[in-house]
This record gives structure tokens, C-alpha cells and sequence, in this order.
């Protein structure tokens, strides 16, 4: 049977060349390696020998025609052998086989290749695609097997992907492992996005420094136990936040450095108290602003949180609410840790963490006695407060969490 | 105040044979008639071997190939030199110092078709995988030539680069270990003029590669790379001191490669067609031919007969490696850890 010779990958992966010259014609008697043409590609100009001795029974293309790797550049067989007409074809699209082992085992004929073609998609195998035809067809959620590849001998290009793919949804499709092992990927995306975008804003920025106290609320304690029972017959939900906030802000208006934030070269330090309050909610950390805290009465600031708190948890809550904050309290002891390290609410310098109330052992009077300790945490932008300063800011805070009566008035 | 000469150096040129074949009797090594056959022989079955899988490259039948032409007297005098217990460190260009050192020719053509299994080294063959990152094997070279020091072997390790790589660091501190620790390596750098397209004037400033082992306070020579008894002589003498303990020797190889870098490759577009030519006129074959017609170790009937017997091995092996049945994909998986770890198993799901 006569042989086809198949133009072959001559380069590193080049896909086409222009035969500039014949070194033989039809009818010629070749000798292995006699080369038979003079082909350009996009590398070089290369002369292409025969791989087989015969007489040439066709040659396929014209000078300065171009032919595609894969394409029967000509056909060596004994003279007066015929030639077959899927021979003459001009575009081949057996499967490639390329550069490889095996190239010049005598081709099936046209109906065996496409029978092999059929049997070996169902098995899975006759598939020819690069590994990044094969991503993008996985991406695209595209099935290699329904579409023919317009590649060198029939390999299946990206375009010929993107092309079949059309109309369907892409799925993206990621690896499920890296080196080490299985992972799980989640977007990086709405509340957890804004909340990285500002945490690296600040810790950017600020020079953050975070001081640790505990303080004894007792008294606070029993102080709340009535308090609350109090405002139940109000209808009113009464925590520790509340009080805890009218502290702060008793504070805060004694060290003025620490509702402030830092434009430029300037301090700028507000005169109004407009207390953010940290909401922990599935999707992320919410943190809405109390206004004018330092005007609401105890029952006014309880009842306020509690609708932000319902709020936030239906994502109802207005783009207002969440502004205009001037210092944060995150209260992580409702659901556990003693002492943190908050971070501040950028471009607020300065934020109060508190933490589990637990009974401790406390020494009062040299002796040993049972307390209700909260512990807290206060971080600060070292910009703009000293620790002197902050350590001021927190035993002021203290005292009046110790002395709370003050707090209900 | 003082000011005087600490040191002086030569860099010496070694060129037995002249380009007519013409040998100078004093330099002249010590080499029987057979052996100078032998060598002639191994020219020609690796320049047919190369010829035959430039064009096989060029009818699809193997990939990339990296081809030597005009490097064969740089190639086959310097593992003529050497003893099979030696060991080489090959890089990409050695395809005629493997065959020489008795690496199946099918197995070659089997590496050059993206087979790995190609460069399996048969059992106790000294001759190290080729190396394809340019300049990463000089530092292998030296710790196995220090090896076999402490073993109190008699081997010596020997290492090809090209002239490119003398500009890697590899290189250099190869060379500094070596100088330092006295081990019995040779170093032979093939300066066939181009790194790829890089002429060696935009290489080094130095005026020889040979002299760079100066500064390492190893031997340091140029050959005549295109003159195969020069090779063989340098290559003979550096064996000869390493295994007295006398450390080790860097060998420039002054060569020049009569084909394109690999079949990827298209020389014309950076050398002149009359560099080219001039460098025709030296081919080492021509030369050993030349040398051989004149001392009566060489007629036609001999030379054909060399010839044919050399396109039928080549030949023999061409059909050797046509058969060798393709690798299993599933091996790339099998054999990264003994056993395949859960992400390896889900890969070669993805192939089937």
C-alpha cells in the first residue's frame, strides 16, 4: 500500500508551512532521507526528506501553497500503485500522531480510522486536545468527545472550544487541592471583602497599640439584675452594652484624643459621639452607629442596639446607620475570650474590646473575695494617644464601670 | 611600599594536527593504527547517526533534536581518553560522546521522541542523564569526583558544557570546589563559538574560556576542538594527572558546530554564510580522512565500507526504536511517590 507522508511538526510546535520549492515530481524514483521539498514555517526554512524509498505517486500541493501539519504532503508507493482518493484530500483529519513513536506504521484507511475515531470516544481515548484545550473545555463545561478538532490532524483547539461552548453557562472550574492537600476556595467577596479591604487599611495606616485591664463589675452586675427586670416591664431588652457604652463615653469626653482620626497633617478630633457598635452575623462583622450617643437615655441606647442588632441580621440595615462612627466597642465576650487585640474601625483610632465576665478571685481589704471581673481591651492609634494617655482613658473607664450609678441616670 | 608581579600566568594552545591533516610528530600522542581507526570509525557512525535523526526530525518520526555536527574530534577524542569506570556528565549537545560510551543509539532516538526512558543508563555504563538546563552539571561532576577521591577510586568524573554555560554560576563555583578540594575532574567546555545565537564575543570578555581556571588554581588548556589527537592528548593528560592527585583541569574545546542549534533553529539568521564555509574547510572528519589517506590507513574501499557499515547500524537501530512500544501516560503519576497520593489519583482520572 502506498505510503502518505504526512507533513510533520518540523518545529516546535508550529502548525502550517509554505512549500517554497519541489526537489522532486511526480513519477520520481526516492531514496530514503532524499529530500522533496524546501518548506518555510514561522522558524526556519527546512528541507524536508522522504522517509521512505519509492516513486512518488503524487505530490499534493503547488509551490508557494501552504500546508497544515498533519496534511498528506505526498505519497510514496512502487510505481503505477494507485493512489487512494481520501489521499488527495487536501485537509486530513485523522487523528494526530505527530512527532511521536509509531508515526510510520502504514495508515488505517479513511472508514477504519473513523471507526477506531468512534470506538476509542466512547472509551475516552482518541481525544486529541493540549492540556489547556482540555482546561478550557472543563471550564466551559464543554464534552471533547462531540467536537471535531480543526487542529494539525484533527486536534482540538481552544477556539474549536470556545466555539461549541457557546450559549452554555461557564462554569468555573478550580482544582479542589494545592501542594499539600484538599481545599476548599470561597470568593474572597461583600462583607468579607470590605472587612479585609479595611483591616489592611488600618493596620496599613495606624500604628496600633492595645493595652489590657480588667475591671470589677460587681456592683455593675447587681446594678443590671434590677435594671433589667425593670425594663422588661418596659418591653426593653437591657444587656451590659448599654451601660458600657455610656462609660466610654463618660470617658471619652475626658480624653478627647481618643474620638479623633488623622487627615494629613492634622488630628481631627470630634466633638460629637457617634458609637459604633460590632454585630457578629453569619455573613460577617456589621458594625452600625449609634448617633449622638451621649444625648439617649439608658433605655433609648438598649433599645436602638437591639433594632440594629434585628436589622443586621435581616441585611435591612440603611447605609446611614453604618457611618459617621467616631469609636467602636466590640463585645466578644458574649461569646467567649477574656483578653484580644481589636482592630481599630479605620479611620477611627481607637477601639474597646471586652471580654468574658467571669467570677475571680480578687483581693479587696487584704482579703481574698469573690468578684465579677470583666476584662477589656482597648487598642490605640500611637499617632495620635501615648500609652499614658490610654492607660488614663482606661482607668477613667474602670472607675466609672466600678461606680455605676451614674450610668443609669 | 611595595609593588611587584605576585603572579604570572600562560594560557597554552594545543593543536596536533593542522587543518590538512598534517601532524606534528613531537606532540603526536601515542595511538596504534587500530585505535586511530577505532576513532575514525565512531566519527562516522555518529555524524550518519546525527545526519539520520536530523532527517527523521524532519518527517515527523522523533521531536526536538539537538544536533552536533562538526563538534564529532571535541566529542569522541575526549571519551576516547577515558575509561569505561569513568564518569560522565553529558549536556544536551553529547548525543556523540553517549554513543561512544556505548548508550544504545535507539534509546537516544527514544529520549529525542519525549520518551524518558531514553536516557536510562544500562546497567554499568559510568555515563550520567544529559543534562538540558544549561550549566547545572558541572557542580554534579565535582561531587562525584570528589567521591570517588574519598573512596580512593581511581575514576575521574568528567563534565561538557558549552560556552554559554561558562557564564551561569554553576560554573564557577564547580570550578572553585574543584581547585579547593584537588578532586580528579575534568572539565571540558565545547566553545563552538554560539550560545544558541549568542556569539562567545558577547559571552565573556576574557580572551579564552581555558584561562577562566586560572583564577581557580586548576589546569587550565585550549585545543583545537576540530583536531581529534590535540583532544584526545589534552583530554589523555588531564585523566592522567587527576588520577595521580594532582586535582583537576578545564579544557577549552575550540570547535564550532556545522549545523543549527537544534531543528527548531535557523543559523543563518546570526552567522554568515562565510564564517560558515571557513569553518567547512576545518571539519574534523575531512581532517582525521586527510590524515589517514596520507599515512595509508585509509582507501576508498575502506571508507565505504565504514560508511555502509555505519548507515546499517544506524539503520538497525532506527527500527529498534520504531518498535519500542510508547510509554503509559498513568506513569507520569505512578512513579512521582511510591504510592499515589489522592491528588495524583484524581489527575489521571483527568487524562483518561
Amino acid at each position: 500500500m502506498a505510503f502518505e507522508f504526512k507533513f510533520p511538526d518540523v518545529g516546535e510546535g508550529i502548525t502550517e508551512g509554505t512549500i517554497v520549492k519541489w526537489k522532486v515530481k511526480q513519477g520520481d524514483k526516492v531514496n530514503s532521507d532524499q529530500i522533496l521539498a524546501e518548506v518555510e514555517t514561522d522558524k526556519a526554512i527546512v528541507e524536508i526528506p522522504s522517509p521512505k524509498k519509492g516513486t512518488i505517486l503524487k505530490l499534493n500541493h503547488k509551490e508557494g501553497d501552504t500546508i497544515n501539519v498533519g496534511e498528506v504532503l505526498a505519497v510514496i508507493g512502487e510505481k503505477g500503485e494507485k493512489v487512494s482518493k481520501k489521499a488527495l484530500k487536501k485537509e486530513d483529519k485523522k487523528p494526530y500522531t505527530g512527532s511521536v513513536v509509531g508515526f510510520l506504521e502504514e495508515a488505517p484507511e479513511e472508514e477504519e480510522v473513523s471507526k477506531l475515531k468512534k470506538a476509542d470516544a466512547k472509551a475516552g481515548k482518541s481525544i486529541i486536545a493540549a492540556p489547556k484545550a482540555r482546561k478550557l473545555a472543563k471550564e466551559l463545561n464543554v464534552s471533547l468527545e462531540n467536537i471535531s478538532g480543526t487542529g494539525p490532524g484533527g486536534r482540538i483547539t481552544e477556539d474549536d472550544v470556545k466555539k461549541s461552548s457557546s450559549g452554555k453557562p461557564a462554569a468555573k472550574v478550580t482544582k479542589k487541592y494545592d501542594l499539600f492537600g484538599y481545599v476548599d476556595r470561597v470568593p474572597l467577596k461583600g462583607i468579607r471583602k470590605i472587612t479585609a479591604q479595611k483591616m489592611r487599611e488600618a493596620v496599613s495606616n495606624a500604628a496600633l497599640v492595645t493595652h489590657h485591664d480588667h475591671v470589677d463589675v460587681t456592683a455593675l452586675s447587681d446594678l443590671r439584675k434590677i435594671e433589667k427586670e425593670k425594663a422588661a416591664k418596659k418591653g426593653v431588652h437591657l444587656t451590659y452594652l448599654p451601660f458600657i457604652l455610656r462609660a466610654t463615653i463618660k470617658s471619652l469626653k475626658k480624653h478627647p484624643f481618643v474620638a479623633s482620626s488623622v487627615e494629613g497633617d492634622e488630628i481631627i478630633i470630634k466633638k460629637y459621639y457617634n458609637i459604633g457598635v460590632a454585630i457578629d452575623t453569619p455573613d460577617g462583622l456589621i458594625v452600625p452607629v449609634v448617633k449622638g450617643a451621649d444625648q439617649k437615655k439608658l433605655y433609648d441606647l438598649a433599645n436602638e442596639i437591639n433594632t440594629y442588632v434585628e436589622k443586621v441580621k435581616k441585611r435591612k440595615i440603611d447605609l446611614m446607620d453604618l457611618k459617621g462612627g467616631v469609636f467602636t466597642i466590640t463585645n466578644i465576650g458574649v461569646i467567649g475570650s477574656t483578653y484580644f487585640t481589636p482592630i481599630v474601625n479605620y479611620p477611627e483610632t481607637c477601639i474597646l474590646g471586652t471580654g468574658r465576665i467571669e467570677k475571680k478571685v480578687a483581693v479587696r481589704d487584704d482579703k481574698i473575695v469573690i468578684r465579677k471581673i470583666m476584662p477589656i481591651s482597648f487598642t490605640y492609634d500611637h499617632r495620635v494617644l501615648d500609652g499614658a494617655e490610654a492607660a488614663r482613658f482606661m482607668n477613667d473607664l474602670r472607675n466609672i464601670l466600678e461606680k455605676p450609678e451614674s450610668l443609669v441616670k | 611600599m611595595v609593588k611587584k608581579v605576585v603572579e604570572n600566568f600562560k594560557v597554552e594552545y594545543l593543536q596536533v594536527m593542522d587543518e590538512n591533516g598534517k601532524v606534528d610528530k613531537k606532540l603526536m600522542p601515542n595511538l596504534s593504527a587500530k585505535q586511530i581507526k577505532e576513532m575514525y570509525e565512531l566519527m562516522i557512525l555518529i555524524r550518519t547517526f546525527d545526519d539520520k535523526a536530523f532527517s527523521m526530525q524532519r518527517q515527523g518520526r522523533i521531536g526536538t533534536y539537538i544536533c552536533y555536527k562538526g563538534q564529532e574530534a571535541s566529542q569522541i577524542g575526549s571519551t576516547y581518553a577515558l575509561n569505561d569506570k569513568d564518569w560522565m556528565f553529558p549536556m544536551y549537545r553529547n548525543t556523540a560522546a553517549y554513543i561512544a560510551r556505548k548508550h544504545p543509539m535507539s534509546m537516544i532516538l527514544q529520549y529525542w521522541s519525549g520518551d524518558e526512558r531514553g536516557l536510562k543508563s544500562p546497567d554499568k555504563l559510568n555515563n550520567f542523564p544529559l543534562s538540558i538546563g544549561v550549566g547545572t552539571q558541572e557542580p554534579y561532576a565535582v561531587g562525584c569526583a570528589w567521591a570517588s577521591k574519598l573512596k580512593k577510586e581511581k575514576n575521574v568524573s568528567f563534565v561538557y558544557f558549552g560556552d554559554g554555560g561558562t557564564s551561569k554560576g554553576d560554573f564557577h563555583e564547580a570550578l572553585n570546589f574543584a581547585g579547593v578540594f584537588k578532586v580528579p575532574c575534568i572539565f571540558i567546555c565545547e566553545n563552538n563559538q554560539y550560545a544558541i545565537s549568542v556569539p562567545i564575543k558577547r559571552q565573556t570578555n576574557s580572551e579564552t574560556i581555558a584561562q577562566k581556571a586560572l583564577a581557580y588554581g586548576i589546569a587550565g588548556i585550549q585545543v583545537d576542538g576540530n583536531d581529534i589527537f590535540a583532544v584526545y592528548k589534552a583530554v589523555k593528560e588531564a585523566a592522567d594527572n587527576a588520577r595521580k592527585g594532582k586535582g583537576a583541569t578545564l579544557i577549552e574545546s575550540v570547535t564550532y558546530r556545522l549545523c543549527d542549534h537544534s531543528t527548531s533553529d535557523d543559523a543563518k539568521r546570526y552567522r554568515s554564510d562565510k564564517e560558515l564555509k571557513q569553518w567547512q574547510k576545518k571539519d574534523p572528519v575531512d581532517r582525521l580522512e586527510k590524515y589517514m589517506k596520507a599515512n595509508k590507513l585509509l582507501n576508498d574501499k575502506y571508507k565505504d565500507e565504514v560508511a555502509k557499515k555505519a548507515k546499517e547500524k544506524v539503520e538497525k537501530e532506527v527500527r529498534i526504536f520504531e518498535n519500542i512500544k510508547d510509554p503509559d501516560p498513568d506513569d507520569i503519576f505512578k512513579f512521582t511517590f511510591e504510592e499515589m497520593t489522592d491528588e495524583l489519583k484524581e489527575q489521571n482520572e483527568e487524562i483518561k
